[in-house]
């Protein structure tokens, strides 16, 4: 699931007339990525001081309102499920058999240990909405031709008071983010790699998520399967799922 | 005249002994009067010391009646057979029974602890008691440094300081040899005539008969001969 | 009195196992007396710490604030009424705003309590007088042992980051101005402190604070939206803890005096046993049995008179020179104990407490030294005259 926020983070449409390139430019993206329903299992790579752990799930969206995570692996993890309605996140605990509604400062702890916090994969404000974006120069990723967008925020409640984003010239996909605080100072790093046509669509494999000010590697997501449009019963949007 | 102390009635003392009885008294009767220098001799187990042990209401009678200065042994209650003996008896043992951690003075003194007497005159009959029985220099010592004789005095010392009616002594010769023996008597002898105090002995010494104005002999538990003694010693 | 009198002749007589007996009793006794008072007086000296470095005479705190939840921090801010300014300009009350923050030392990340204080401020013993040296607003001040949790010393720069009170991300250097030593670990442990002023407008929190420390001279009185916090309840946790400690102790005591009174008990079966002709004696001279228990279990229970005299004998000139060098707590530094812990500590040994002890001993005492002593109400004279018992 934290693949799907992470990307549909970078996918919000912008509607900002001052912008107009960063606009046809994000607009692109978007529909190159966008897609009603979304089931993608994916490797979840935590990279710590002094081992590595490898949590697996499978992920079913629809929009960016609705999602429902169930972990496979480890054992420690399994038959953990999460549910996203909205602005709500409610996590299902197979030991304690309890689901509870996470809210407040519970929202800003860590994910399963990673570097990605579960209100990361909750901001699902339009990045439009929150921030004032522009082209401000082009570059090589990779051996891919990029454009560099700026956006800085324009309301106080962001959490993340600039981004810089970097996008493929030619397949309309994201390659690398930036997250800024208040002062300038690099807070967190998005990194896309490994884009392959899935579908007909140019589709980033893995996606490195790092905070800057930490030492490490961060963590990765990888997808090791992903479907789209495939047809997702409803009631797997539902708190009775979790307890199934 | 002759005023009775001690009054002994169909006295039967008995003791378990396993499944069965001993009876140590059977049926005895006597009577004493004040002054009396009296013993009572017999054998082993002839109930010499039981007999005294219920005059002097350490013991109860099993069936009888024993008076002592006109109460009942079989009616006293424990504090009254206390009170009596504090008061009106004094006892002198075969092994003296000294209590080890005191000094002369203070084993003498004991006895008087319980009556309401004031300091000095507690400290006057303590003295005098030892004057009696010539151990004023050695107030300060303890029982173990003491001869048996020495012992023996301090023991009579402690039982006359109160100034009893009746003194029970139990074999009070029994530890020692001829010449201890004789001065004790003669101790003892010199204070009934002073103080008329009655004393009873149990004893098989020939040498305490010789004091005795009267020997009272026991055999089995029953008086087999009762006599008044004329003699050099008694007078 | 009598029996008052026997008993200690007895037991003086009785000599070298009178004297192991109160020996073992005493140590019990000066244990139980040392280490009460030991506790008493770390529990005296870390309330006045606590009360000195970070409690002051009581607190005012926002109505969300819970120092054990951190985080009610995000939501315990408040504004200071102008009444609350003019306390504080009276050198009053001080204000304390709190705010939680990620710090980066080395590039490990760490949770750490970020507070603004006035630098001017006497209420508290915190030398705050650090951060006053300089305008420039990225200087900080920490305790030794956040300093060393965070391998950090004084001109070291550390990073961190916060989140203001919009939720927007903040991050900047700070650097280490000043690392103060104090006994009491929870105005240290994770936290750093900066000037009021730079916290409040790092924050958004401008006139702002989370708790307001009360001196001295504060005459007590009410503030609209603020909680006032007493000591009792600042230091009832501490309390608790120290208390508990106490708790652990006793075990090693209970020991000690069980073993004592052990001692006696055995003392007391073996005394009645051979001294039955003695007590023999005893009823024979005019003693009721009643008056002979009583002066056998003064007797042993006259045990812990001795007791408390030797142990006093002792005790007393050892626990003079204890309160004048102090116990070293040197030991401790490096470990990680939650309560305040000074370099030594010097017991405080109350009337109350000796009272208490003296009273345990003497009554416990005395009922060992009852229970074997009741047989004698059960003796033949006869038989005790004869050392027939068995």
């Amino acid at each position: 699931m934290k693949f799907l926020i992470t990307t549909t983070l970078l996918l919000c449409t912008i509607t900002d007339s001052f912008a107009q390139d960063a606009k046809t430019i994000l607009d692109k993206v978007d529909k190159n990525m966008f897609s009603i329903t979304k089931i993608i299992e994916s490797d979840m790579v935590i990279y710590g001081r002094r081992n590595t752990r490898t949590v697996t799930s499978k992920g079913y969206s629809e929009g960016t309102d609705k999602s429902f995570t169930e972990y496979l692996a480890p054992e420690r993890e399994k038959g953990t499920k999460m549910l996203k309605l909205e602005d709500r996140l409610w996590i299902y605990s197979p030991s304690t058999d309890r689901t509870i509604q996470l809210s407040g400062h519970m929202l800003r702890q860590s994910v399963m240990g990673s570097d990605l916090s579960y209100e990361d994969m909750m901001e699902d404000r339009k990045l439009t909405e929150m921030y004032d974006a522009k082209v401000i120069g082009e570059e090589v990723i990779d051996g891919r031709n990029t454009w560099i967008l700026e956006l800085t925020a324009i309301v106080d409640d962001a959490a993340y008071h600039g981004r810089k984003i970097w996008i493929d010239t030619q397949r309309y996909i994201p390659l690398q983010e930036e997250l800024f605080a208040k002062s300038g100072q690099l807070l967190k790093k998005t990194v896309l790699t490994d884009v392959v046509k899935i579908e007909g669509r140019w589709y980033p494999r893995k996606v490195n998520y790092k905070d800057m000010l930490k030492d490490g590697k961060g963590t990765d997501f990888i997808i090791k399967d992903i479907q789209f449009d495939a047809k997702i019963p409803e009631y797997i949007f539902s708190k009775a799922a979790l307890k199934q | 005249m002759e005023e009775k102390i001690i009054s002994i009635e169909k006295l039967v003392k008995r003791f378990p002994v396993g499944k069965t009885e001993f009876v140590a008294l059977n049926n005895l009767s006597a009577s004493f009067v004040r002054g009396e220098f009296a013993g009572l001799v017999g054998p082993s187990g002839s109930g010499k010391t039981t007999l005294l042990n219920i005059i002097g209401s350490l013991d109860t009678p099993s069936e009888g009646e024993v008076h002592v200065l006109d109460k009942s042994i079989s009616l006293l209650s424990h504090k009254q057979s206390a009170k009596l003996r504090n008061r009106h008896i004094g006892f002198i043992f075969q092994t003296y029974n000294l209590l080890p951690v005191y000094t002369v003075y203070e084993n003498v003194e004991f006895a008087l602890l319980l009556q309401k007497l004031s300091g000095p005159e507690r400290k006057k009959a303590v003295m005098d008691a030892l004057e009696w029985v010539g151990l004023t220099d050695k107030i300060k010592s303890k029982p173990s440094m003491l001869s048996g004789g020495e012992c023996q005095r301090v023991a009579i010392a402690r039982s006359m300081v109160k100034r009893p009616e009746i003194v029970l002594a139990d074999e009070p010769t029994a530890n020692l040899d001829s010449k201890n023996s004789h001065h004790i008597l003669q101790t003892m002898k010199k204070l009934n005539r002073e103080l008329k105090t009655t004393f009873i002995f149990a004893t098989h010494d020939e040498k305490v008969m010789q004091y005795l104005d009267r020997i009272i002999s026991l055999e089995d538990g029953k008086v087999v001969k009762d006599e008044l003694i004329k003699n050099s010693k008694n007078q | 009195m009598l029996a008052i009198k026997l008993a200690f002749k007895n037991l003086l007589g009785a000599g070298l196992r009178t004297w192991l007996n109160v020996t073992v009793l005493s140590f019990a006794f000066v244990l139980m007396i040392f280490y009460n008072g030991m506790i008493d007086g770390w529990n005296r000296q870390s309330r006045k710490d606590t009360q000195a470095w970070e409690t002051g005479e009581g607190q005012f705190w926002q109505p969300e604030y819970d120092r054990y939840d951190p985080y009610t921090i995000q939501d315990s801010h408040g504004a200071m009424s102008e009444e609350i300014q003019s306390e504080i300009a009276k050198k009053n009350l001080v204000p304390v705003l709190i705010a939680q923050a990620t710090a980066y030392p080395q590039g490990r990340m760490q949770g750490v309590t970020l507070k603004g204080i006035d630098p001017d401020q006497t209420i508290l013993k915190l030398p705050t007088k650090a951060l006053s040296k300089t305008n420039d607003s990225d200087y900080a001040m920490i305790g030794k042992r956040m300093a060393t949790s965070l391998k950090m010393d004084v001109g070291d720069r550390l990073l961190i980051r916060w989140r203001d009170k919009n939720g927007t991300f903040d991050a900047r250097e700070i650097e280490i101005i000043s690392v103060f030593k104090c006994d009491v670990p929870s105005v240290d442990k994770g936290q750093i402190f900066l000037r009021l002023e730079v916290l409040q407008e790092m924050m958004g929190m401008e006139n702002e604070a989370t708790l307001l420390v009360a001196g001295e001279n504060f005459k007590h009185r009410d503030f609209k939206n603020w909680v006032f916090r007493d000591q009792d309840f600042l230091l009832a946790d501490m309390d608790k803890i120290i208390q508990a400690k106490k708790a652990g102790g006793t075990i090693i005591q209970a020991l000690l005096l069980i073993i004592a009174l052990i001692a006696i008990f055995d003392t007391q079966v073996l005394s009645i046993f051979r001294r039955q002709k003695e007590i023999g004696t005893y009823i024979a001279l005019g003693l009721t049995r009643s008056q002979l228990v009583g002066i056998f279990t003064v007797e042993g229970g006259a045990h812990s008179i001795l007791a408390a005299l030797l142990g006093a004998v002792y005790g007393i000139p050892l626990f003079l020179w204890i309160n004048k060098v102090g116990i070293s707590m040197n030991y401790t530094q490096g470990m990680d104990i939650d309560l305040p812990i000074g370099e030594a500590i010097y017991p405080y040994y109350s009337l109350q407490l000796i009272t208490i002890s003296i009273i345990l001993v003497v009554i416990s005492a005395t009922i060992v030294s009852y229970l074997p002593a009741r047989k004698i109400s059960k003796m033949k004279p006869t038989d005790a005259l004869r050392g027939k018992l068995q």
